[in-house]
């Protein structure tokens, strides 16, 4: 192939985009703090993949008031006790270069 | 005719015409063309071609190319032109999806390969690969695990298909002895244009952009003004950010200098292998990388133009 046509097709190649695949649902395989999450058959993310949103893990801790209840009012800190087990579908984002995935939260649908 | 050209294991060297093949640092794989003259009479009839029969070229005993015919091109009463390309063409075609966690590049090539079940040989490689390819072009992940290899450990590796294996080696152990006392059409072209004299390695940490290394050569930049290069590398390779960032700077601070000559033909020309040359006119003397190399053998003359640049 003559080289300059593999030149120019290089410079077509630089340009192209890498496709950008957005959101994913992956599943836990094990709960955190040692996470797995899986994602397809042939690839399990671990710790160095991932970025959890806070507040799905335990020991997640926030102050809180209550008030305009019917109760009387009362404030305090709430802290969570429970995390991610295995089996839970979770929304995962992937960064560009599809290396990196922040954990958002469990998912749902109906 | 020390060439043989083979089609389904038949001998064709009386009927082909035109053989041309070729290989390029950037391709991975070679690509063979010949010519099938059209034939009215039907005494060529013996000869039928039909895309993926088997292409092999034989150099006395050594096999230098083995494939499937990819296209057949008829044009009127003109000969039929046949395009070939090797086993590579199915790594250059196909996708997968496959995660490395820490595993040897070596390690990880060879597991790659294995699924296309192409034989290979793979010099070892130690640097441990972590990362996620998902739908990507199987030469394409095997250019990116021996370029993270070369970032790591400043040395560079190159693969090239011989026969039915893909070999893997370290880019300086292949030299080509060829007949260069015959030098045709030298030429050669010495530039600073791509020159970076300064090398910043920024993290590429979506968090923070910071420069975690850095590697100058303070004296170039006296004499050719400051040229710099930014490399963004993954945040769990910044423990190497030292190592990336002058081997980078080896990489680039140096006057480029590239050619072409043409040589009488030897098959050990390939683009990705070394070759000494010592043509006082151009300037061109020392050991030179075949980025690009083209054959023809043409009425029993076998000829080769080699695009070179220096190592």
């Amino acid at each position: 192939m003559d080289k300059e046509i593999v030149e120019l097709a290089k410079l077509f190649k630089v340009r192209d985009n890498k496709s950008y695949d957005g959101f994913l649902i992956g599943k836990v395989i094990a709960p955190p703090p040692s996470t797995a999450i899986s994602i397809d058959e042939n690839i399990i993310l671990d710790n160095d993949n991932l970025i959890f949103s806070a507040q799905l893990l335990s020991g997640y801790e926030r102050s809180f008031e209550v008030y305009d209840a019917t109760i009387n009012s009362f404030s305090g800190k709430i802290k969570t006790t429970d995390t991610l087990k295995s089996g839970d579908l979770v929304i995962l984002v992937p960064s560009t270069n599809g290396q990196l995935y922040i954990v958002i939260d469990k998912a749902v649908t109906f | 005719m020390e060439y043989r050209l083979l089609l389904n294991g038949k001998n064709i060297n009386n009927i082909a015409l035109n053989l041309e093949w070729s290989s390029n640092k950037d391709t991975l794989g070679q690509q063979l063309t010949f010519d099938l003259p059209y034939d009215d009479t039907g005494t060529l009839s013996s000869v039928d071609v039909k895309p993926n029969d088997k292409i092999s070229l034989y150099y006395k005993s050594k096999l230098i190319f083995f494939g499937s015919i990819i296209d057949i091109e008829y044009d009127g009463r003109r000969p039929r032109k046949c395009n070939c390309l090797d086993l590579a063409f199915y790594l250059n075609k196909s996708k997968i999806t496959v995660q490395f966690n820490n595993k040897n590049a070596d390690e990880a090539i060879k597991e790659v390969l294995k699924r296309f079940n192409i034989k290979n040989t793979v010099t070892s490689i130690p640097v441990k690969i972590k990362k996620i390819y998902k739908s990507e072009v199987v030469s394409d992940i095997l250019k990116d695990i021996l370029e993270i290899a070369e970032k790591q450990l400043g040395k560079k590796y190159r693969f090239e298909m011989r026969g039915d294996t893909l070999v893997v080696f370290n880019w300086n152990d292949i030299y080509v002895k060829a007949n260069v006392r015959w030098i045709e059409n030298p030429k050669r072209k010495v530039s600073f244009e791509n020159m970076k004299n300064s090398v910043e390695v920024v993290s590429d940490n979506e968090k923070s952009t910071k420069i975690v290394a850095t590697a100058r050569d303070d004296a170039s930049i006296k004499e050719y003004g400051l040229l710099q290069e930014s490399q963004t590398i993954d945040e769990k390779e910044l423990s190497k950010a030292k190592n990336i960032a002058q081997n980078l700077l080896k990489e680039l601070n140096r006057i480029q200098e590239n050619g072409s000559v043409s040589l009488l033909g030897n098959y050990e020309a390939r683009a990705g292998r070394l070759i000494t040359l010592n043509e006082p006119i151009t300037g061109l003397k020392g050991d030179y990388f075949i980025t690009d190399a083209q054959h023809t053998i043409s009425n029993g003359i076998h000829l080769m133009n080699l695009s070179l640049e220096v190592v």
